[in-house]
């Protein structure tokens, strides 16, 4: 295993959110439960369930069993968008009453202005998950406490737009005001890591690495395909996917076997499911599936991205008065150029 | 009381209206067992004007029903079914409500193509307002078929929906829809 042999010294997110690394898992519907969150937590990362298509008591049971499994803190991820106003107050009402440490929202920008302010009042941190930096200065406006910039590279659904992570994380940390950035899209392993924190984000969120963990609900089958999947197989879609608005972007492997229906529709396949599921949709998955080799326990996952946290060994020597050589130093030294007051991301 | 239905559950209206269709289906179709064993023409015209009667209900009904339904919100599943199933068994419920308003229009332009008065009971008349065709009655009647063939495999679907729901997976899906409160 590849363990982390260092001790982050600490940011913005591990302080916020009270974690060791800024590693955070993305809360992606049925796949990430408590199995997968309360292992990503005891591994130092950031746990975030999948609340998109729970119902209340079911979102309930999920945070309760995650509580069980982690002493660690943890976030939920919501999307108010599916099911309608209802559904999302009467989950908002269990998020309330649960007090899990992060609140996540995606697609939230017509209840964010009320969701946000009700959930920090109850002492919650919110993240908000942006495609756009039109999205993030809304997201900012109305409070949020993190943002993740999500990059077009990113594996299941995004805004709309294909802006890759490297402008739209550069772009959102000119508004973000100070505030903690987190990168998402394409994000897999710990180079991954240290070119995202060199940029200046304050962390990761990662999803399809994490679908290929032994704890994760993903479907045996789904897991095999993402391990055998390279990085030319995704395919960035604006068609059916289940419990979407017809043409929300997403980003799947597209399904290329024997002709069926299913293959037009971006899902992820849960465990429980038959077979034919995953051998039929076209499933979520990211552009930096390409890396992903094996399925591996959740806290090898964290710990392969955590290597990335560690500070290059170029900057070491270049706080020595050696030479430029590492392009990750290189980025960094441009970033500190460019932007002398923008916090950067090992900060 | 909640009038339409949202994410969470079905309204009091939507769950009476549905069952509503239900007995006018059965109606109808009682109503046609009726008229083929008529013992006289007198007993035969009533029979047809009860059943037009019924399928005016139906129709109109279902106009609602397929307004209200693509317009609010469906309630989450009970249980955790697969995706494709919950795609199938909406699209087959919305399929259903739509062909409730669409047949009825079709006997009705049948009827009227062929020159035969829709009555109803109490002498009231639907006006018939399409011109005497041989063509067209055949053109409305080979539609009519297709859409009912379409009708009756939607609807032996949606009951075995239901009756899988109830006696195998023993959750409350047919309950809800006999009223029942179900906390999601």
């Amino acid at each position: 295993m590849n363990n982390a042999k260092f001790d982050f010294a600490g940011n913005a997110i591990t302080q916020l959110c009270g974690v060791k690394y800024p590693i955070v898992l993305g809360g992606m519907a049925a796949i990430s439960g408590p199995q997968l969150v309360a292992a990503v937590a005891n591994a130092g990362g950031l746990g975030v369930v999948g609340g998109l298509r729970l119902p209340p008591l079911a979102l309930r049971r999920w945070i309760r069993e995650t509580r069980a499994l982690t002493d660690k803190p943890f976030g939920v991820n919501l999307v108010p968008q599916f099911g309608g106003p209802d559904v999302f107050e009467a989950q908002f009402q269990v998020i309330l009453q649960e007090r899990p440490q992060l609140l996540s929202l995606f697609y939230a920008q017509d209840y964010s202005a009320d969701m946000i302010r009700r959930a920090k009042a109850a002492g919650l941190t919110v993240m908000v998950q942006v495609g756009s930096v039109a999205l993030a200065k809304i997201a900012l406006a109305e409070g949020a406490d993190i943002i993740v910039a999500q990059g077009s590279e990113s594996g299941g659904h995004l805004n709309r737009g294909t802006i890759g992570i490297m402008p739209l994380l550069t772009s959102i940390l000119e508004v973000a005001q100070g505030r903690p950035v987190l990168a998402a899209g394409g994000i897999t392993t710990g180079d991954d890591v240290r070119a995202m924190m060199a940029l200046g984000a304050s962390g990761v969120l990662v999803g399809t690495a994490f679908i290929a963990t032994e704890e994760s609900n993903a479907h045996p089958l789904y897991k095999q395909k993402i391990v055998e999947a390279t990085t030319d197989d995704t395919e960035y879609r604006t068609g059916y996917s289940f419990g979407w608005t017809y043409g929300t972007p997403h980003r799947v492997i597209p399904n290329r076997d024997k002709w069926n229906l299913l293959r037009f529709i971006g899902g992820g396949a849960r465990a429980i499911d038959k077979p034919r599921m995953a051998k039929k949709l076209s499933l979520y998955a990211g552009q930096g599936v390409g890396k992903i080799h094996s399925v591996v326990p959740a806290a090898e996952r964290v710990a392969q991205l955590a290597s990335g946290l560690a500070l290059p060994a170029s900057r070491l020597v270049t706080e020595e008065g050696d030479a430029f050589t590492h392009a990750a130093a290189q980025g960094r030294m441009f970033v500190e150029q460019r932007s002398a007051a923008r916090p950067l991301g090992w900060q | 009381m909640q009038l339409r239905d949202n994410g969470l559950r079905f309204s009091p209206l939507t769950v009476v209206l549905h069952w509503a269709v239900v007995v006018a289906l059965l109606s109808i179709l009682g109503l046609q067992a009726s008229v083929e064993y008529a013992s006289s023409d007198a007993l035969r015209g009533a029979f047809v004007r009860w059943q037009n009667l019924a399928g005016l209900i139906l129709f109109l009904v279902s106009l609602y029903r397929f307004w209200a339904r693509i317009t609010s919100y469906h309630p989450l599943p009970v249980g955790t079914p697969n995706p494709i199933e919950v795609i199938v068994s909406r699209s087959v419920a919305v399929a259903l409500a739509l062909a409730m308003v669409l047949l009825p229009v079709a006997v009705w332009a049948s009827r009227a193509a062929a020159g035969v008065a829709v009555e109803l009971p109490a002498g009231a008349v639907i006006p018939l307002l399409l011109p005497t065709d041989a063509t067209l009655k055949y053109v409305v009647d080979v539609l009519f078929d297709i859409g009912a063939s379409a009708f009756l495999a939607g609807l032996a679907l949606h009951i075995f929906g239901a009756v899988k729901n109830h006696f195998l997976l023993k959750n409350n899906t047919l309950k809800r829809m006999l009223g029942k409160h179900v906390e999601l």
